[in-house]
């Protein structure tokens, strides 16, 4: 026999490819990490304070949405789930989303944050003297806390106006604290660039299986319907999708989401054309195999390889448009975003580098992570892998 | 080869045709779909203004009748060929070429056609101008690092090449501003614009004091790549042989002469331009050279190991003719398909680096018409984009068959 | 006759970059000029590879340096050298390859890729001399020189593309020819002139010619003598004749007994009279029950299998490809019926029609004595147990995704055989047991084996559904002949035991005389001929069958 390689799994296989792959787990790591504890992170609202009359409050838990509590329970849902080797990576996926999607539903219906939230409250009450002690977080300014309790603070560099106030990575034009706005930037930097994924991927699996398998006049129009996506580059229909509908996230998603799909929709095709005429597929059929089986059992799961790698490279995009339309102004009104703060650098007549620094490079590593991660996947699933067994 | 190319041709029609379905779809989906309301809104017009408009969409379009109707009718004005209509909007006499009416700007107040007339030959400008750029750089690196496998540059090559691949064009763009351009650090390039306002005035030629001088302008760089160029060839150490690369240094060595010694009394319209343009290119094209350049470097890895390298090498042939006729050759193909889809992220660049650079092409008008919610040049732009993006994919077909005689002869 | 070696190999050695054992060891031979060496040896022996080491074509960063001393009589200095072997190569030593498509640049036209042999190594030859000499020896492989040099290479044939080749090598009147494996991916016909071919030109040039092989019937019509090659030694060496009868090395006998026409000839058991019923493969049971003999699984009349050909720029169909055009074909229970042709004659599509895998055109088809042309898919189900396929690559006739057992029982829970999941995990066991594979082989996955346990693996699949009729697609032509053969005594074993049809799809005429009971020529797809295979091998009617017999090295 050719050696013990049963364990050879896909992971295996990625972890033993060297530096530049841990690299991107590890920052991929980081960044999910800091998504899902963004409100603990950032805030301006204490975790707990005691006050003056002794008695105990919890501002931030309280303004606890069902996102952070999603975020939060899917964090610890992916620590476990990543461990637990025993049963198979698409069963824990969907094991994950589930309890994801159950955990959104409960806390939708239970907690209560109140709409309006006024920032500086507690900073008020503290300089009052209503506080005996608080517990603040790491950061503790919000995203959208303009500081207006300390008047203009537009544009400070990082460190710049201690020891009044602490900014690590400085305020953007608006006055807010650089550092916070980029944590909670993460959230939408990830869930944009998976959902938008996810999106395009149902989207051209669906159509590109449906032409490979089917072929005939499906393929023909299948077709069209691909060059007519790709020929209006991405931009311009991202342009046209948003002069059009207002800006809320999900719809950003599903707009992303629809202007890639064309990709997916070719590689399915061209490895459904390929398995279709394939011998084990032929064999499968000759067999007396039902259709479910020779579809889900024996064509579907050969053909994922090209399109994980196209993934990969899939979700850097979607990131990457985000932060185009956030940085032309287009993009989510309210939300913070590395995009938005990108533009920043260079509208006043100063070259503000912390703004081109950090978010920008926040938004470099990502892309550069997730492009680190389709080539490694690109080459662990090289098919001629498959032939030799080693 | 010339069914091929009528084929590829007449699917460019139905393309075309799905696009404007596409952004119709678009535009019948959006909250308030088409009625004049959504296209009048949102301007700063008096009541009489906006009822007056409104009459006048609603006939034009005929907004009034079921969504196909509009569309046909829509589809009617846009296209260079088709019905003319008259004051109340019905259609008149047979088809005949027309021009397009791609209707009126609200926010400069202008056809549209004649705002895509000025802007659109920007945005083509700078994408001819950063698409060779991109194929030549794209191949002098690929071809280095697969001729050098394995060694430092390849390794150091490879990584630089994958970090400027993820940088996004926003970030470079604003690095190369605010260190290049602005006031705090080196201030070598214009901060924006295509062209000074006195330089759009001045003669196209830079201003020399004697002709001599203006002579010496050309001849002078001209000299120091020839020269650096011989002697990289005659080099005999290795690493020094790479004639691009010298005459790249030989032609910044001497423009750098020409800069110092050379008395310019003004710069000209020409040199004034390529001054504004450096910037804008470069972000434009690096994006592109770095994707290219890995895609050349494992195209051509995998041709060296192909079976018809192996005997040209059983012929005897040299290694750097085998390295050009043959590896080469054959994997020039996939970078050529790939032109296919460098067009379009090129179009789409080009709206970030023209609104960093305030560069008035097609992209910044894009984006300003979406701020402005003009709609109906934004359809317009996406449609022209789509167009170009065909035209581009047409010459790529084209280029492929020239190189590929396996698609010549196929019928 | 003592003549001078032309090539003189001492001692070469080969190993990895990174390795410590050697792939090629202390190979030491010699070839006249004039003389062709035959090296001979199965895959992994190693023989290619002394083959590229000789003209140093190795690959550097894969391979060390080749280690050893190989001299050019006339020219000084050791060939394993990088410097010499450049001076050597094209001009002096000149190679030809096994897949002429792949071996030719096809974006150069193949005058073009000759002149360029002359470019470099005639530099005195104007442009016009070298379209001269180009045409010489385009013509001297007897090819339409004017046609030929300005088409490139994917608008020839194989026969031609491999005629290119060698006019290639030749057009620079080398001293020696290394040819490695030139004929193995041509048709035999094409082949047997291939081989004339080499050896006029060889004459002609008094070269000396070393030819890789591991076909034992070539080596038989073009060499003088023979080096035979085990795991990287050269374990043989003598004239043909003296090889070939009195072989002495143990492996050398293997390899000549396992020759189709040398194994001995198959059980005949009970075909006459039918089939026996075991349910399993364990049971060595010769008891024949009577069943009629001449019950018919399969007979198909007038088979039409029509693709259309579309041209212009509106894909207008202008003609038909005719891969199977009239075909009739019986097959009874326990017969093995053998389907002989070469590329192009329709034997897979037969094969794939037969299946219910390729829609017919025309023509009826009965399986059991139910008509099933053109059927829709439900229809096929109850037949598909009993008609089953192996095909012909076995690294894309296993799903790499899932685990051998996984493969073999889930058709067979599909048609219910076998009690429970444990049962048939059993049944799936024993079969992978009978056919020599290692016991924990359910559990592993498909790249974890070798071609040719992968083709046995395919062959268990097939028959743990327990079909009556088992259609084999060139089932060892990608094997090496001492798998073929005990793949081809293990079916004539099973075709006993079970009372199994087979349809066996072959260009192979050796193994069609060891296995089939009836053989039918497919050209073009026509049958040419058919009957009882030792009528037909024998006395051969049509002149196709009988170019096909004597390019095979019958009736010689």
């Amino acid at each position: 026999m050719k050696g013990d390689v049963t364990h050879n799994t896909l992971l295996r296989r990625i972890a033993g490819m060297g530096g530049a792959v841990r690299f991107a787990l590890v920052w991929l790591g980081l960044l999910a990490t800091v998504a899902a504890w963004a409100p603990l992170l950032a805030n301006s609202l204490p975790l707990w304070v005691e006050r003056a009359d002794g008695r105990w409050a919890f501002p931030l838990f309280a303004q606890f949405t069902a996102e952070d509590v999603a975020w939060w329970v899917g964090w610890w849902s992916a620590v476990v789930l990543l461990r637990w080797r025993r049963i198979s990576a698409a069963r824990r996926l969907v094991i994950g989303l589930g309890v994801v999607a159950l955990t959104w539903g409960i806390a939708s219906a239970l907690l209560k944050p109140s709409p309006l939230v006024v920032y500086d409250a507690w900073r008020q009450a503290e300089r009052a003297g209503e506080v005996r002690h608080a517990l603040w977080a790491p950061i503790p300014y919000s995203p959208k806390d303009y500081l207006r309790d300390y008047g203009v603070t537009a544009l400070e560099p990082p460190l710049a106006a201690i020891p009044e106030r602490w900014h690590w990575l400085g305020t953007d034009d608006q006055g807010g604290d650089v550092a916070s706005r980029m944590i909670h930037a993460s959230r939408i930097a990830l869930s944009i660039g998976f959902i938008a994924t996810g999106v395009a991927l149902v989207i051209g699996v669906t159509i590109g299986a449906a032409m490979g398998y089917f072929a005939g006049w499906i393929d023909l129009i299948g077709m069209r319907l691909v060059e007519i996506f790709e020929a209006v580059p991405t931009l311009f229909l991202l342009l046209t999708f948003v002069a059009f509908f207002e800006r809320s996230l999900p719809l950003m998603m599903v707009i992303i989401g629809l202007t890639a799909w064309p990709g997916y929709a070719r590689y399915t095709r061209a490895e459904f054309l390929r398995l279709r005429g394939i011998e084990f597929v032929q064999g499968a059929i000759a067999s007396g195999l039902p259709m479910r089986s020779v579809l889900f059992r024996h064509m579907l799961p050969n053909a994922v390889a090209p399109l994980a790698v196209a993934a990969a490279f899939g979700v850097a995009s979607a990131i990457l448009a985000e932060a185009t339309l956030s940085f032309l102004g287009l993009g989510l009104v309210d939300e913070p975003s590395w995009g938005q703060m990108l533009n920043q650098a260079v509208k006043s007549a100063a070259f503000n580098w912390w703004l081109a620094l950090f978010p920008g490079g926040a938004i470099l590593m990502t892309v550069l992570a997730y492009n680190l991660l389709g080539e490694a996947l690109r080459d662990a699933l090289d098919p001629r892998l498959e032939r030799n067994g080693r | 080869m010339v069914g091929y190319l009528l084929r590829r041709l007449l699917w460019l029609v139905p393309t075309l045709l799905g696009i404007t379905v596409v952004v119709f779809v678009v535009m019948a989906a959006a909250p308030g779909g088409i009625s004049a309301a959504t296209l009048v809104e949102g301007q700063n017009l008096e009541p009489e203004a906006k009822q007056a408009l409104t009459e006048y969409y609603n006939r034009l379009y005929g907004l009034d009748q079921p969504l196909t109707v509009q569309y046909l009718r829509w589809l009617n004005h846009i296209s260079p060929l088709g019905w003319e209509s008259d004051e109340s909007g019905a259609l008149t006499g047979w088809p005949t070429f027309k021009t397009p009416d791609l209707g009126v700007s609200f926010r400069y107040g202008r056809p549209v056609a004649d705002l895509l007339a000025e802007r659109v030959p920007v945005t083509v400008l700078l994408n001819l101008l950063s698409a060779p750029i991109i194929y030549l750089g794209a191949i002098a690196i690929g071809v280095a690092a697969a001729a050098r496998r394995g060694s430092r540059f390849d390794h150091l090559s490879s990584l630089l090449l994958l970090v400027l691949w993820s940088a996004p064009p926003m970030l470079v763009g604003v690095l190369l501003i605010g260190f290049f351009a602005s006031a705090e650090y080196w201030h070598w390039f214009p901060t924006g614009g295509l062209s000074t306002r006195e330089a759009l005035d001045a003669p196209f030629w830079p201003v020399t004091p004697s002709f001599g001088a203006w002579l010496l302008l050309f001849v002078l760089p001209l000299a120091t790549t020839g020269l650096f160029v011989a002697a990289a060839r005659r080099s005999k150490r290795a690493g020094l042989r790479h004639p691009v690369v010298a005459g790249l240094v030989g032609l910044a060595v001497g423009l750098l002469l020409v800069r110092v010694t050379v008395p310019i009394l003004a710069p000209g319209f020409l040199f004034d331009r390529i001054w504004h343009l450096i910037l804008p290119v470069v972000t434009l094209s690096y994006g592109g050279i770095a994707f290219l350049a890995k895609l050349t470097r494992a195209s051509l890895l995998e041709h060296l190991a192909a079976d018809f390298t192996r005997t040209a090498r059983a012929k005897g042939v040299p290694e750097q003719v085998v390295l050009w006729r043959h590896v080469f050759r054959n994997s020039l193909l996939p970078l050529i398909t790939v032109a296919a889809s460098l067009l379009p992220s090129l179009i789409a660049g080009s709206v970030i680096v023209e609104t960093l650079f305030s560069i008035d092409g097609m992209g910044r008008l894009a984006v300003e018409a979406v701020q402005t919610r003009d709609r109906e040049l934004v359809l317009s732009l996406t449609l022209i984009s789509g167009l170009l993006t065909l035209i581009g994919y047409l010459v790529a077909d084209i280029a492929y068959a020239v190189a590929d005689p396996r698609v010549r002869y196929e019928g | 006759m003592t003549l001078d070696p032309l090539l003189t190999v001492e001692g070469l050695t080969i190993t990895l970059a990174n390795g410590t054992e050697p792939l090629v060891s202390d190979l030491t031979f010699s070839i006249a000029a004039g003389e062709t060496l035959a090296l001979v040896g199965e895959s992994g022996s190693g023989k290619s590879l002394t083959a590229q080491a000789l003209l140093g074509l190795l690959p550097t960063g894969v391979f060390a340096p080749a280690l050893g001393q190989a001299t050019l009589s006339g020219i000084g200095g050791n060939l394993l050298v990088p410097d010499v072997a450049a001076r050597v190569r094209g001009a002096h030593v000149a190679m030809i390859f096994q897949e002429p498509m792949s071996a030719l640049n096809p974006v150069m036209t193949v005058g073009a890729q000759i002149a360029e042999v002359l470019e470099f190594h005639a530099p005195h030859l104007s442009p016009l001399g070298r379209q001269a000499a180009v045409a010489a020896a385009l013509t001297e492989v007897q090819l339409d020189a004017e046609r030929i040099a300005a088409s490139y290479p994917h608008q020839l044939s194989g026969g031609q593309r491999q005629r290119a080749m060698i006019a290639m090598a030749l057009v620079a009147q080398p001293k020696l020819l290394i040819a490695d494996e030139p004929t193995t991916a041509l048709d035999v016909t094409v082949q047997a002139e291939i081989l004339q071919l080499l050896r006029t030109l060889q004459r002609r040039h008094a070269m000396a010619m070393l030819f890789i092989t591991h076909d034992l019937d070539v080596v038989a019509q073009v060499a003088d003598r023979v080096a035979v090659m085990q795991a990287g030694r050269i374990v043989e060496m003598g004239t043909v004749a003296e090889v070939t009868q009195a072989p002495k090395h143990p492996y050398t006998r293997r390899l000549w007994a396992a020759q189709p026409r040398h194994l001995p000839p198959r059980p005949k058991g009970c075909r006459q009279t039918g089939m026996s019923t075991s349910a399993s493969p364990n049971e060595a049971d010769t008891a024949c029950a009577a069943v009629p003999s001449d019950a018919s699984i399969l007979d198909a009349r007038n088979l039409r299998v029509y693709f259309p050909i579309q041209r212009g720029v509106l894909r207008r169909t202008v003609g038909y490809v005719k891969a199977l055009d009239g075909v009739d074909l019986t097959i009874r229970r326990g017969e093995v019926v053998a389907v002989v042709g070469e590329s192009g004659s329709g034997k897979s599509t037969l094969g794939r029609a037969v299946l219910g895998l390729q829609p017919l055109t025309a023509g009826t088809l009965s399986l059991f004595g139910t008509p099933m042309q053109n059927r829709p898919r439900h229809a096929w189900q109850p037949v598909r147990r009993r008609v089953q396929v192996v095909f012909q690559d076995p690294f894309a006739s296993l799903n790499p995704k899932r685990r051998i057992g996984a493969l073999i029982t889930e058709p067979m829970a599909v048609h219910r055989i076998g009690v429970d999941d444990a049962d048939r995990w059993q049944r799936a066991q024993a079969w992978v047991t009978a056919l020599g594979l290692p016991a924990e082989t359910l559990q592993r996955y498909p790249h974890e084996f070798s071609g040719g346990q992968r083709q046995r693996i395919a062959i268990a699949k097939a028959l743990a559904l327990e079909p009556e009729l088992l259609v084999c697609d060139e089932i060892t032509s990608a094997l090496d002949v001492t798998l073929q053969a005990e793949i081809l005594q293990r079916l004539a074993h099973l075709v006993v035991e079970r009372g199994l049809s087979l349809l066996f799809i072959t260009h192979n005429m050796a193994v069609v005389e060891y296995l089939a009971d009836r053989v039918v020529v497919l050209y073009r797809g026509k049958v040419v001929e058919s009957g009882e295979t030792a009528t037909v091998l024998n006395r051969p009617e049509h002149p196709y069958t009988q170019q096909l017999l004597t390019a095979a090295g019958f009736n010689r």
